[in-house]
């Protein structure tokens, strides 16, 4: 009976060793899995810490290298683009890519007088290396003397353009007649009057920039 | 009955590592800005990665967090998967220990790091980052000079992977509940005295 006792202590001191190894490994296991890979991306890091956590593309923002080479590429495309397609227009059509990420530039205008409205086309520019899409844009046109209200302009229907590439951007406007009576009483004899675009609202890829303050286009010619 | 035991722990075994493999490419949390997108985060504790402007940004310590808990996940499920084999020796409570808990804590840390996510990137920018549903997040003023402001259009939403976590989870306690509701009943078989006696 003792000896079967001592036999039966010893399965349980084998069983509780094995459990013990089993906890270790398990925990081992564990570790390994947290400390592995963290502790090679540490080491690969080791000489540059900052890197661990900053990635290149946030670094080069944060000096202000903005434009990478796909971005100088583009531009050059489309310097290339213009210079080839656009030899007769003006020479601002050379430095598009160097004005902004869009660069619209006059193509035509219309003008109903009858419906009291007009469109306004540009060739929009996109410098950026990546597609855009403008979804709406709004203003109000305004006497820059009052801010008498005289129309308001809207974008005709969205338009995506592509990366490195141009398009025509379409702009419809219309006056009143009360803008009409107020041009005919305050500018009689006036060939142009001084103009401002007020309440901007430009929605580009869902990105919604408003602006309050009245921008200044300059004289627009009455007749 | 033991049978039984084993059946739902291999299914959460096999769940979890089924989870590894889809988390890697669906999200489990996504966060679209703009329409159509200009940047996008995709969130889970296997992937973490940005969108902006089409190209990807890869945070090198975050992606050695993914990769641990890929293993972690993993090591969990092969344990789990081990313990429905051999669901009743000894040291099968303990493989079950270890591999019920890996994904309750993923969906855990995973919660609790989306929270504070939002709720650091409200304290330091200012942004409302919601958590489900489109919204428009206003720019704050401060950041933006002159008399305009800045909203965009995002949207956040939970993907189908999430829930599927909550099921494995879920899957993964109730082997554990279920283990020890059966040795309640039947308890762990003793050595057998005629062995001892021989």
């Amino acid at each position: 009976m003792g000896k079967g006792l001592k036999a039966k202590s010893m399965q349980h001191a084998v069983r509780d060793g094995n459990m013990q190894v089993l906890s270790v490994v398990l925990v081992l296991i564990s570790i390994g899995c947290i400390v592995g890979p963290i502790g090679d991306v540490v080491l690969m890091y080791r000489n540059n810490l900052p890197g661990l956590v900053i990635p290149p593309q946030i670094n080069n923002l944060m000096n202000g290298n903005k434009n990478n080479n796909q971005g100088n590429d583009n531009n050059n495309n489309i310097n290339n683009y213009n210079n080839s397609n656009y030899n007769n227009s003006d020479n601002n059509n050379n430095n598009n890519g160097n004005n902004g990420f869009i660069t619209p530039t006059f193509v035509s205008s219309q003008i109903n007088n009858a419906a009291k409205t007009f469109t306004v086309t540009v060739n929009v520019t996109n410098s950026f290396g990546y597609d855009l899409t403008l979804n709406s844009m709004n203003a109000t046109v305004e006497s820059s003397t009052d801010n008498y209200q005289l129309g308001t302009i809207t974008l005709t229907s969205p338009v995506t353009i592509i990366a490195g590439q141009i398009a025509l951007v379409t702009v419809s406007g219309m006056w009143t007649q009360d803008a009409v009576n107020y041009v005919q009483n305050n500018f009689s004899g006036a060939t142009s009057i001084n103009v401002n675009l007020a309440d901007i609202s430009i929605d580009v890829n869902g990105i919604v920039v408003q602006q309050t303050q009245p921008v200044n286009v300059g004289n627009v010619p009455l007749t | 009955m033991q049978n039984k035991i084993g059946l739902i722990a291999l299914l959460a075994g096999v769940s979890t590592l089924l989870l590894i493999a889809i988390s890697v490419f669906v999200p489990w949390w996504r966060f679209t800005v703009g329409h159509p997108t200009i940047a996008q985060v995709n969130f889970s504790p296997v992937n973490f990665n940005i969108a902006l402007f089409g190209s990807q940004i890869t945070i090198p310590l975050i992606f050695a967090m993914n990769l641990s808990c890929i293993l972690t996940l993993a090591s969990g499920g092969i344990i789990m998967v081990i313990y429905s084999l051999k669901p009743n020796k000894p040291y099968s409570k303990r493989l079950l220990g270890f591999g019920y808990k890996q994904p309750l804590f993923a969906v855990i840390i995973f919660v609790v790091e989306l929270f504070a996510l939002t709720v650091v990137a409200k304290a330091f920018s200012g942004f409302a980052v919601p958590l489900i549903g489109s919204g428009v997040l206003q720019i704050p003023s401060s950041m933006i000079p002159g008399k305009v402001s800045v909203s965009v259009n995002v949207l956040a939403a939970f993907e189908w992977p999430f829930y599927f976590a909550i099921a494995v989870a879920g899957l993964c306690v109730t082997a554990r509940v279920y283990h020890r509701k059966i040795h309640q009943v039947t308890p762990e078989p003793s050595v057998p005295n005629t062995s001892i006696i021989n």
